[in-house]
Formats: structure tokens, C-alpha cells, sequence
């Protein structure tokens, strides 16, 4: 017993939009991730090891979409799990889904960054490297439109960028990305239509001013 | 109108054309199943495409080096859990014993935590927390707020009647004072005054004229065709009403029942709206043995009833009710004119009537503290006065009604053996 919380303490995380719906197929039953926190909760360290690695890519993903740095993505996404882990020691562990809550922290996580590099910006060095490699170039094309769309998102509000990171970023389909903002299907898709027209808008602005 | 309708449109077309990205078609394709708008959704179309091709899935060493790092935390906490006195303890209690540390600061100090490396900084909380002067200032300007509103509006509620705005406010210190009450015993007697005294504002109301709609619980003490009377207070109670729950209770309501009642009170009389078995809430159990409506009870010729002076047992209802009709039909705690009544009826010990009423008739208002032997009283007040063999029809105060009839107003005087039909006899003896 390495976390001294009785696994009895875990809800089943049974979301919201779950406990609404009487014909939810997964209502009443302890779903798969409820039985790994529970193995988690009991000091499975091999539990632990699992949630990691099957939410790993997609909130890598999800914060990727907003952070260009693959680095930096890497190291606030590994901030989400140690969060995680620190939170079911806590007296507030996740109540609803355990995916949800991960998705939860990460934007948090993100806002947390660019609050920090809004109160003490850094100036990157600039780098022009002459080279005729041809895929080398592409892969810099790429991290410039990366860039591009994150620093575009950065200008949407905090829901359409949770929106749109859920669906491009992490790659949830409309349910359960409206499972996750706790909205039904049809607002999560005029949510994103809008969201992505907001960026297009942004991201229009910003090549015409360049 | 036009371009709201004309954004609405745009924004279907371009959920729709989301979908279809979304469901594999290229830009162009989506593009061209929408010619008459294209251009405008191009450009979206353009970037949630981008958008789709710009998420990187994460490398293997990032995600080893992410497990790592978390195992590692697991390991620390594993060991700091492992040489925390709170968790020494190996049982489920565990649980609640991390719980309480996590509320108690001195505890939680035992609680390990987690050392992370903290690049980012939490997130703060959604509320400022105000500082510790500032909050003690405005909790003791809160306090004097609300003593200097709460103590008027309670004085002025202590006089509130049913009708005033502030009678609400009455009942709800009412309901407090009660629900402070020490013990079921302090409860029962508490309840018996609130109940009491409700039925007093009620009264005072009545005799004050109001109309209101007012609520409160008594005993029903006689009972007749549409007219109770209700430890006290006389009632109409329309068929309707008294039959409610016939079905469950047998003959509806009788006398003794303890009934809570909902009436509207109008130009003096109280007419029920609803009328519910009260069930037991604290009041002492009606002494009256239970017995059916007598619905065939007649009218009385002369209806002029008297109102017992309130239900035993009950304080605050010994008062006559002011405002009670003089028109009210007899009610059936008592017989009807003519007709021998057993003491038991409504004369039973410890009922409102505390007049001695012996084979005669009291019926209607107050005969209090006389004697009413073998003849009938059906008027208005006897008060302190004798009845004996004789009708006193009127009221009958103070004074000796002997064998005659007095049908009038006998105040103080004695009416012995004549008849005083419709005069006055105030103060003189009327003997023939």
C-alpha cells in the first residue's frame, strides 16, 4: 500500500452525461479505467504504468497543438500525469472520467505555461541555417506552420482552443469530446465550426500583416 | 434579419463541411459540394485541415522519458508513504486517516507529497482569498448589519398578523423555536402553544376584519353540516372539504378529530378550504372520543351559537373567538334543541365547555361558569349566571334565569319565573 487511499474512496467515473442517460450502456458498470485506478489506488505500479502510456499520446497530441515546441510539449504533458499522481494522493481525486480530468489539467497545464512566458518572456535565438536538404526544409516549413496555428490559437477563447485541441489535437470524436466539455453533441460541432473559422480569421490577419 | 440568417446558414455549411473532412474528403472535394459559398468557406476549410495534419504524435523517448519521471514520483511517494506515521497503519483505515490530515494543517504536514518540478505554476484559485483584517472588518460590519435589520423586523414581526408581510416572519421563528426545543416532551408542549397561538392570530385577525388566507391545527369539538368548530374557532366547511379523504377515513372527520386546516378568512368568518387529518405533530391527543359527522343534525331555529371558550390542554384559546358568526347553524358536539344529550357528548371532562350543563342545552356561545340545569341555552353568552329550567335564548350575564324564558338581553339582573321575551333587564329583578 503505497498511496494511502482506500480504493473504496475511488467513485466510479461514471460521467455526468452517463449518469443522465438510463440507456448508457456503460451506466452502472465500473468501466476499465475505473478498475486501473482502482489497481492504481491499491499500489499497482504497473496500473500506473498503463493509464500512462494509453493517455500519453493523446495528451501529447492535445497540448502539442497549442505549444509548437515538441520539447516543451513533451515536458508539460509529462507535468499532466506527475499532476495526476499527486492528485489521487490528494483529498480531491478525479470524480468523472478519468480521460476528461487528464484533458482537464492539461489545458491548465498549458495556460499555466504561457501565463509564465507572458510574465517573463524569453527571446529565442535566431537561427538561419543555409541547407539544400529538401525534407529538412519542409520539416522547418512545418514547424513554422505549427508555430503559426499555436500562436493563432493562443488568440481564440480559452473554450474554442479546448475545443479544438480536444478534436484535432487529441483526436476525440464528438461525443466523447462533448462527454468531456460536459456539452452536447450539436453545441461541440458549432463550437469548432466557430472555433476554426476564428482561426482562419486569425490566421488571415496575421499572414496579411506579415 | 438577412445576415443573421444569411451567418446561420454559413455556420450549417460549415459544420457540415467539417464533417465531411472529418469523414476523409479532401478540401477540394468538400469545396466543390458547396459552389455558391466556397470562397467563404475555404479558408476555414483550409486551416481545420492544417489543423488535422499539424498535430505530431509524440516520440518514443518522449513518452519513456514521461514514464520515468513518473515512476519515479511513484517511488517517492512510495517511500515517503512508506516512513510517514500516517500511513504506518497498513489497514483501510489508512484512508480516512489521510483524509483527516488532509484537512487538519498539523496533520498534513505528515502527508508525503510529491516533489515535482514545478516549470509551470499552478493554476490560482478562482476566488482571491481576501485578507484576514479585511475579512474580520467586514464580518463584524455584516454582524451590526444584521442585527440593526434583524431586531426591528423581528419586533415588528411579533405583532404580525395573518395577511401581513411580515406574518411570515412570525411563523418562521415559530418553526425555529420549535425546532430548538430540548427533548420530544419540550417539543410536544412548544407545539401546543404554537398551535394555540396561531389560533389566536386568527382570532384577532377575524375580529379585526381581515381577509386573508390562514393556516392552523386544532381539534374538532363539534361538528355539524358545513360547520365545525375547531378547538375554538367556528369554521364553514363546505361539503367538498369535508369529505376529502372519505375514502381512507371513514366518515370523513368527526368530533376529536385533530385536523390541520387551510381557511380564508373573509368579512369575519373562516371558510375552510382544506381540511387534512394532522397527523401527529406534537399536540396533546384529543380527549373526545371519536365519533362520525351528524350531518342530519337540523338547524337550529335560532341560530345563535356560542363558541367554548378553546380546546383543554391548549393555552392561548381560552379567549371567546371575537368575530364569530351569529348566524352559524348549532353544531353537533352537542344535540339538537329538544333533544337529551349524554354528558359524555361534548360535556366529557376536560372539553372547552366549562359550564356544567346538566341534561340541558348549550348550544353556541359561551355559557362559561354558570349552570345550565334542564334548560336550554342557545343564546348568547351566560356567563357566570344560572339557567335553570328555563330558555335563555339571549344573553344572559351575570344574572339568575329561573324556570322563565329569557329570550332577551338579562344583564345582571335576576329573571325569576317570568319571562323576559325581547326586552332588556339590566340591573332590576324581574320577578312575577
Amino acid at each position: 500500500m503505497i498511496v494511502p487511499v482506500s480504493p473504496s474512496a475511488w467513485r466510479a467515473p461514471q460521467s455526468r452525461r452517463m449518469m443522465r442517460n438510463p440507456t448508457h450502456p456503460e451506466r452502472g458498470a465500473v468501466p476499465a479505467e475505473a478498475a486501473l485506478m482502482m489497481r492504481v489506488l491499491a499500489g499497482d505500479r504497473p496500473a500506473l504504468v498503463e493509464i500512462h502510456d494509453r493517455y500519453y499520446p493523446a495528451v501529447y497530441r492535445f497540448v502539442s497543438l497549442q505549444v509548437a515546441d515538441p520539447d516543451l510539449a513533451a515536458d508539460l504533458t509529462s507535468d499532466v500525469f506527475v499532476r495526476f499522481l499527486e492528485a489521487i494522493t490528494g483529498p480531491n481525486p478525479p470524480q468523472f472520467t478519468l480521460k476528461g480530468w487528464l484533458f482537464g489539467v492539461a489545458k491548465n497545464v498549458v495556460r499555466g505555461h504561457y501565463r509564465q512566458v507572458y510574465r517573463h518572456p524569453e527571446v529565442g535565438l535566431e537561427e538561419d541555417v543555409d541547407s539544400d536538404d529538401a525534407e529538412l526544409d519542409a520539416a522547418v516549413t512545418r514547424d513554422e506552420e505549427r508555430a503559426a496555428l499555436a500562436d493563432a490559437m493562443s488568440a481564440l477563447t480559452e473554450e474554442q482552443q479546448h475545443v479544438l485541441a480536444l478534436r484535432y489535437g487529441a483526436g476525440l470524436p464528438i461525443l466523447e469530446a462533448a462527454e468531456t466539455m460536459g456539452k452536447t453533441a450539436g453545441a461541440v460541432k458549432q463550437l469548432q465550426a466557430r472555433a476554426v473559422a476564428a482561426l482562419a480569421r486569425q490566421m488571415t490577419q496575421r499572414t496579411a500583416s506579415v | 434579419m438577412n445576415a443573421q440568417s444569411d451567418d446561420l446558414r454559413h455556420e450549417a455549411e460549415l459544420i457540415d463541411a467539417l464533417d465531411a473532412l472529418e469523414r476523409g474528403e479532401s478540401v477540394e472535394a468538400v469545396l466543390r459540394r458547396n459552389p455558391a459559398s466556397a470562397e467563404a468557406l475555404r479558408p476555414a476549410i483550409e486551416t481545420a485541415a492544417a489543423l488535422a495534419v499539424a498535430v505530431r504524435p509524440p516520440t518514443a523517448a518522449q513518452v519513456d522519458a514521461s514514464r520515468n519521471r513518473l515512476l519515479a514520483a511513484f517511488d517517492a511517494l512510495a517511500a515517503g508513504a512508506a516512513s510517514a506515521p500516517s500511513s504506518a497503519a497498513s489497514s483501510t483505515s489508512a484512508a480516512s486517516s489521510t483524509r483527516a490530515a488532509s484537512q487538519s494543517p498539523a496533520a498534513a504536514s505528515h502527508r508525503p507529497r510529491l516533489a515535482i518540478d514545478r516549470d509551470v505554476a499552478p493554476p490560482r484559485p478562482m476566488t482571491r482569498r481576501v485578507p484576514r483584517p479585511l475579512r474580520t472588518i467586514w464580518a463584524m460590519a455584516a454582524g451590526v448589519a444584521a442585527l440593526l435589520v434583524g431586531v426591528p423586523v423581528a419586533y415588528a414581526a411579533s405583532n404580525a398578523l395573518p395577511g401581513d408581510a411580515l406574518y411570515a416572519v412570525k411563523e418562521a421563528g415559530r418553526g425555529a423555536w420549535l425546532a430548538t426545543a430540548p427533548g420530544a416532551e419540550a417539543h410536544r408542549a412548544r407545539s401546543a402553544a404554537v398551535s394555540a397561538a396561531r389560533r389566536a392570530d386568527v382570532a384577532v385577525a377575524m375580529a379585526g376584519g381581515r381577509n386573508a388566507d390562514v393556516l392552523f391545527e386544532g381539534v374538532i369539538e363539534a361538528y355539524a353540516t358545513e360547520w365545525c368548530r375547531i378547538s375554538g374557532l367556528t369554521v364553514n366547511v363546505p361539503p367538498d372539504v369535508a369529505q376529502y379523504g372519505a375514502s381512507e377515513h371513514p366518515g370523513a372527520f368527526g368530533v376529536g378529530d385533530h385536523v390541520f386546516i387551510r381557511a380564508r378568512m373573509n368579512a369575519g368568518r373562516l371558510v375552510a378550504f382544506e381540511m387534512l387529518p394532522y397527523l401527529d405533530y406534537g399536540l396533546p391527543a384529543p380527549t373526545v372520543p371519536h365519533g362520525p359527522a351528524d350531518s342530519t343534525l337540523a338547524p337550529s331555529p335560532t341560530p345563535s351559537p356560542t363558541v367554548p371558550g378553546g380546546a383543554a390542554g391548549v393555552p392561548g384559546t381560552t379567549a371567546a373567538v371575537p368575530g364569530a358568526p351569529t348566524s352559524d347553524p348549532p353544531l353537533a358536539g352537542a344535540t339538537a334543541p329538544g333533544r337529551a344529550r349524554p354528558a359524555t357528548t361534548a360535556d366529557s371532562p376536560g372539553r372547552a365547555d366549562d359550564s356544567r350543563s346538566t341534561g340541558g342545552e348549550d348550544v353556541g356561545d359561551d355559557d362559561r361558569g354558570g349552570d345550565d340545569k334542564g334548560g336550554e341555552d342557545e343564546g348568547n353568552d351566560d356567563k357566570g349566571g344560572d339557567d335553570k329550567g328555563g330558555d335563555d335564548e339571549g344573553d344572559d350575564k351575570g344574572g339568575d334565569d329561573e324556570h322563565g324564558e329569557d329570550e332577551g338581553d338579562d344583564k345582571g339582573g335576576d329573571d325569576k319565573g317570568g319571562e323576559d321575551e325581547g326586552g332588556d333587564d339590566k340591573g332590576g329583578d324581574r320577578k312575577p
